[in-house]
């Protein structure tokens, strides 16, 4: 029993040393940058076209891109530092990096976490299917199995317009990919521009029905960081009026911007 | 600026991660009897007598044993996909013959630590090799294997939380789903953290309390 109380008060006490860690001061985020002399930007590797490895093993992808102009924009270099969903939070609010773009939807719960800049993407869900497949749209999802990626906001949305199809969701989007490829799952939704990208190497497949949600991504900075957050919303509006947003767009989805960024006067 | 340490949406989803502490304890409990058995046969064959029966048992031991259980787990699913095996039996396999080879090395040592004589004066009171095996044996090498069975026990149900990748909605596959939705990373993770420790504490103080467990003293006769 003594090492059981022992152990939990090491539980306890690393949850208070995040306390300390976490104090460190939002104002004067880009102070501190700047004085640091380099940008810390958490991105993802495995979601392309928003942050991926190119054929040469550099990151690369639209968030990453986004991020460079950021930090051109604050004027500092950029140093990229990976993450995945279970540290991206504690590596923001721990101060291991200034920002996190991650393809992250911005939604009011998550909002309650972390601050978020203005909408940088507009996504929509779509769906994916073998050729032969007789699913048309979300609506014939009774019953089967669709394979998503886990905690997403993807996730929440194909529970509530499907509510009789079997979801199965995976760590990222490739094992649920996998589970289509393979056949463990009838369908396979996500991100129309994350989908497009898997269909490009597999003409087995098809993209159906028309797009059942609205996918706001926002960038994450910490919760009343609102210097930054302002510098990144400048940036943002920055690009969008210069033209270097829609060219970014154009680099990585191959079409134009379907949703202007806003610009405050 | 401070980070809030806030349980509410932990608490707004407790749905979800007693689904995922009922199936982990399903996983647990299933993966540890088949383990057992595995290794109780694996680990009498690599005591046996038969030189091929301790080669294949210590064949399979190694084969297992030092294959990654992350691997195991695609194996399963994603190896034999055309199986079409449920996730969930695809982990308990994963588990079993992972687990079942430490098992197995535990059972072997156990028996060597039985005295040599025990068995020799089994069998010089008539009873057949299998008696002596069940009747006197194994009484003696359980009782000295049982604290490292119970740190196995330990490590399986630890273990189990690697069955989230192939979508088992155990424990660590809701913290990572509520984790997505809520971003509350530190919340979540602490929660399950103390729901594992209590888990495994109890499952070790039970098996603890298997009669004659913290006797250590029953090779303290016999062999000279």
């Amino acid at each position: 029993m003594a090492a059981l109380l022992r152990t939990l008060a090491t539980l306890i006490a690393l949850a208070l040393a995040i306390g300390p860690a976490a104090a460190q001061a939002p104002q004067g985020t880009i102070a501190k940058i700047k004085e640091r002399g380099k940008l810390l930007a958490g991105v993802k590797l495995d979601t392309p076209p928003f942050g991926f490895l190119d054929e040469k093993n550099e990151p690369t992808g639209f968030d990453i891109d986004i991020v460079r102009k950021i930090a051109a924009h604050i004027g500092v270099p950029v140093e990229l530092v990976k993450v995945t969903s279970a540290t991206r939070i504690p590596l923001l609010v721990s101060g291991n990096v200034d920002l996190v773009a991650a393809s992250m939807t911005h939604t009011r719960e998550r909002d309650r976490t972390i601050d978020f800049s203005i909408t940088y993407y507009t996504g929509g869900q779509s769906l994916m299917v073998p050729k032969a497949s007789t699913i048309a749209s979300f609506k014939d999802l009774d019953g089967k199995q669709v394979a998503v990626q886990q905690g997403t906001t993807l996730e929440k949305t194909i529970a509530a317009v499907a509510p009789n199809a079997k979801i199965i969701a995976f760590r990222d989007y490739n094992a649920a990919w996998l589970a289509l490829a393979q056949g463990r799952a009838d369908a396979f939704t996500g991100s129309l521009n994350v989908l497009q990208g898997f269909l490009k190497d597999n003409p087995n497949f098809k993209i159906v029905g028309e797009l059942f949600s609205v996918e706001p991504f926002g960038i994450g900075v910490r919760q009343g960081d609102s210097d930054l957050r302002d510098e990144i919303n400048f940036a943002l509006q920055d690009l969008w009026t210069s033209g270097e947003y829609a060219a970014l767009y154009r680099k990585y989805f191959h079409v134009e911007p379907t949703t202007p960024i806003e610009v405050w006067p | 600026m401070q980070y809030h340490f806030d349980f509410a949406p932990i608490w707004a989803n407790r749905d979800l991660i007693l689904d995922g502490l009922l199936t982990t304890m399903a996983l647990s409990a299933l993966g540890l009897i088949l383990a057992l058995i595995v290794g109780v046969i694996v680990g009498t064959a690599g005591a046996a007598q038969s030189r091929a029966l301790r080669i294949a048992a210590a064949t399979y031991v190694e084969v297992m044993r030092n294959i990654p259980l992350l691997v195991h787990m695609y194996a399963w699913y994603v190896g034999l996909a055309f199986l079409r095996l449920p996730p969930f039996w695809c982990a308990t396999a994963a588990l079993t013959l992972y687990s079942g080879a430490y098992v197995a090395e535990t059972i072997r040592a156990g028996l060597g630590a039985v005295p040599r004589g025990q068995n020799l004066a089994a069998l010089a009171t008539g009873l057949t090799r299998l008696q002596a095996l069940r009747l006197v044996i194994y009484p003696q090498a359980l009782r000295i294997v049982t604290p490292s069975l119970a740190s196995l026990a330990s490590q399986l149900i630890k273990d189990s939380s690697l069955a989230s990748v192939i979508t088992v909605a155990e424990l660590t596959y809701e913290a990572s789903a509520i984790e997505g939705q809520t971003f509350r990373t530190f919340e979540v993770y602490i929660t399950i953290s103390a729901l594992y420790l209590a888990l495994v504490t109890l499952v070790t103080f039970g098996l603890m309390l298997i009669p004659g467990a913290r006797a250590q003293g029953v090779q303290g006769f016999g062999d000279a």
